[in-house]
């Protein structure tokens, strides 16, 4: 699927984050948050632009909302998952809600982590740092 | 059969008129006979008297008339004939085998000749009735011829028992046909008199014992029943009244009642110990979907079709622990699926050692949407709320990691911030707003308000944000407009809510138009757009709270749906209207209707 691909964690190769929001002003911030961080960010603006991005380059990391119009938070990892079955990946979903069915899906999906809004885009940032240093470590 | 009197009287009359009537029989046939004999012997005496002497008694041995006597048949009671002479000595004689000449004597008076007389024979009970005459021999009395004959005793039944039978019989054929009769006639009283014992004893009415007299006892007894029957009689009859009106007052409060539990807005259900249905509401029939004609009687659990209201029903019957405790359950009617309907189980106290319960099916559809519009709430404020929180924390970071980062940057982030800022208050002011209005703390405060220049601030504070999103805002108004009362804040807020609404729900290059019209009975404002508008669905509703409508259009623009309630709020506040006309695609149309009160064109008193 992915012939620009090269094997996810190698050292030297900028970690890709996708970001999913329907709020510009979002994507905005944490994509300057996480350039600093040095990563490489790409954007959508709901699921489906996010799914043919993922599609042309498999992501290390994808953060998402979950209230975007006609494809929610949810129905996108599901699809995530369908068209990476294998998915090494980490989801992170950001929610206003805090219903419990919301916890529920989230838990049940392998690798999918629940951050609860407002987040800080120094929080995400630590996280998906410490996750590519994991993987990087882990691959050596 | 036990011998009684009439029998008895019977049987011994009957017997001693047979014997009577054979007595009777018999002394006639004596007295026949004795008639008989006398005429007979007088006759023969007559007869032999008048022969000559020598015929009567022969010279010389030879047979005297007096031997044809006993010849002839007939004189079975001759006893003798005798001649005898003047001195009593017998000259010629015939005499009965056995039988002897009684001495007699006899008087040789001429007028006494002919005669009879009656002796006795010794050794004989039978007495002799003689019968004599002179014996004349040359015309001189020379003797007396005597004829004697037995008289027949009249009591000897020996000789009589023909008679006696011949008497007797008919006498007991009758008295036994008249026993019978009797017998036969008296048999129905007897019968009555068996029955009235039997229906007595029935009714508890003590009698003698003896069903078999008869007569005017037997009246008595009857008339004697006939008189307490009469006071039962009366007496049930009273009862009968009493029950009756009893019953129909039982039946009427019984209507009642139903008519009560009918007309209940909840309908009910009523089991009894065995969890049978002894009361079903005809309402349930559209609730459960099950027919209530033929409820009555049938297993609740059964009869009610729907899975979790028939597994409470099935609890409520003797011998389960669970019976005494009352329960709940919702469910879905099949029927309405957008309503909710709640089945409370009471157990009901024992009455009269029999308990019971009564399910009481209520419509919660309003308390679920409640609850559940309460729920959607929540979470509808807290992710409006949160999105901007969102916004303010990431560039305030962005901010504070950057303080001499690129200043177009932190222009930027104070633009977010203050909008981001300024959006929660307004989401905050309208939440605030409803809350006092709905909980009736809020206070109209009518001041004079000109409301060309109200409406005009209202485009004005919006004039920018519809610039950015390319809608064209226009207000038209004249000044002669009468000043109003209202409470300026509030009716500002409403106003806002529709301009702002008409803008957001645009498209740019689309229009917004604010006008002004008053009439002689009320001012009008108008907002119309030329926005993306609603189904008609969605324009009934559209006043409703946390209503964003069905149109992805719609939901996809930032909006509490609170705005549109807020304004009808206050507008009703006012005493006035609002409504909406509305073509999807096409855009919309506001109204709101101020009718002309006193209040609202009170002249200012300053």
């Amino acid at each position: 699927m992915n012939e620009l691909d090269s094997p996810p964690g190698g050292a030297g190769r900028r970690w890709r984050v996708l970001l999913v929001d329907d709020h510009p002003h979002v994507l905005r911030v944490l994509r300057l948050t996480l350039e600093k961080e040095g990563f490489e960010v790409a954007t959508a603006a709901n699921g489906q632009e996010a799914l043919f991005v993922a599609e042309l380059r498999t992501p290390d990391a994808v953060v998402t909302d979950i209230q975007m119009p006609r494809m929610n938070g949810r129905e996108f990892c599901a699809a995530l998952n369908d068209l990476y079955p294998a998915r090494t990946f980490p989801i992170f979903v950001m929610t206003s809600m805090t219903e419990r069915s919301e916890r529920e899906w989230s838990s049940a999906m392998r690798d999918v982590v629940f951050l609860e809004k407002p987040v800080s885009p120094r929080e995400l940032a630590a996280r998906l740092v410490a996750r590519r240093d994991e993987a990087c470590g882990g691959a050596e | 059969m036990r011998a009684n009197r009439a029998t008895l009287v019977l049987l011994v009359s009957a017997v001693f008129a047979a014997v009577a009537l054979a007595a009777a029989l018999a002394h006639h046939q004596a007295g026949v006979r004795r008639s008989e004999v006398h005429s007979q012997g007088a006759g023969l005496a007559r007869a032999l008297s008048s022969l000559p002497y020598e015929t009567l008694v022969p010279g010389n041995g030879g047979r005297g008339v007096l031997a044809n006597l006993l010849a002839v048949p007939g004189n079975a009671d001759l006893g003798y004939g005798v001649v005898v002479d003047t001195g009593g000595r017998p000259v010629a004689e015939v005499v009965a085998p056995g039988t002897v000449v009684p001495a007699a004597s006899l008087s040789t008076d001429p007028s006494a000749w002919f005669g009879e007389h009656r002796l006795a024979v010794p050794g004989d009970a039978r007495p002799i009735r003689e019968f004599f005459g002179p014996v004349l021999k040359d015309g001189a009395l020379a003797g007396w011829v005597r004829v004697g004959f037995f008289e027949p005793a009249v009591w000897s039944i020996g000789d009589q028992w023909q008679m006696l039978l011949l008497a007797a019989l008919p006498v007991l054929v009758l008295t036994l046909a008249g026993w019978t009769v009797l017998r036969l006639e008296l048999r129905p009283i007897v019968r009555i008199g068996g029955e009235i014992e039997r229906l007595a004893r029935a009714a508890s009415i003590p009698m003698e014992a003896d069903a078999a007299r008869y007569g005017g006892d037997l009246i008595e007894r009857l008339g004697r029943f006939l008189a307490v029957v009469d006071a039962r009689l009366r007496d049930l009859e009273q009862q009968r009244a009493s029950a009756v009106t009893g019953s129909r007052l039982l039946a009427f409060r019984k209507a009642r009642v139903e008519q009560v539990l009918q007309s209940l807005p909840d309908p009910i259900l009523l089991l009894d110990d065995a969890g049978q249905i002894a009361f079903a509401s005809p309402k349930l029939a559209h609730l459960l979907s099950s027919d209530t004609e033929q409820a009555v009687g049938r297993d609740a659990a059964e009869w009610c079709g729907i899975e979790p209201v028939a597994r409470l029903l099935g609890r409520y019957r003797a011998g389960n622990e669970l019976a005494s405790r009352a329960d709940s359950v919702e469910y879905v009617p099949a029927n309405a699926p957008e309503r909710r309907v709640a089945v409370y189980a009471l157990p009901l106290p024992a009455l009269h050692g029999s308990t019971g319960t009564v399910a009481v099916f209520r419509d919660v559809t309003q308390q679920h949407l409640a609850r559940t519009a309460g729920d959607e709430f929540v979470a509808h404020v807290s992710h409006e709320l949160k999105t901007p929180l969102q916004v303010l924390t990431m560039y305030s970071e962005l901010l504070q990691d950057q303080p001499d980062g690129d200043p177009a940057l932190r222009i930027e982030a104070a633009n977010a911030i203050h909008d981001q800022a300024m959006r929660m208050a307004g989401l905050i002011g309208n939440l605030l707003s409803i809350s006092r209005i709905e909980s009736g703390t809020i206070t109209v405060e009518r001041t004079r308000v000109k409301l060309l220049e109200l409406l005009r601030e209202t485009v004005d504070s919006l004039a920018h944000k519809a610039a950015s999103a390319g809608v064209n805002l226009q207000l038209r108004a004249g000044n002669d407009l009468t000043p109003l009362h209202l409470d300026k804040g509030l009716f500002s807020i409403a106003l806002q809510n529709l301009v702002g609404n008409a803008i957001k729900y645009n498209r740019p290059g689309g229009s917004v138009t604010v006008t002004a019209v008053e009439t002689d009975t009320a001012v009008e404002l108008r907002v119309k757009d030329t926005g993306i508008g609603m189904s008609p669905d969605d324009a009934r509703r559209a006043f409703d709270k946390f209503v964003r409508g069905s149109d992805p259009e719609a939901v996809g623009r930032e909006g509490h749906g609170l705005g549109l309630y807020l304004a009808r709020q206050i507008v009703e506040l006012h005493h006035g209207e609002i409504g909406v006309t509305s073509e999807p695609g096409v855009g919309s149309e506001f109204v709101v209707t101020l009718r002309k009160t006193p209040q609202l064109m009170a002249q200012a008193l300053s």
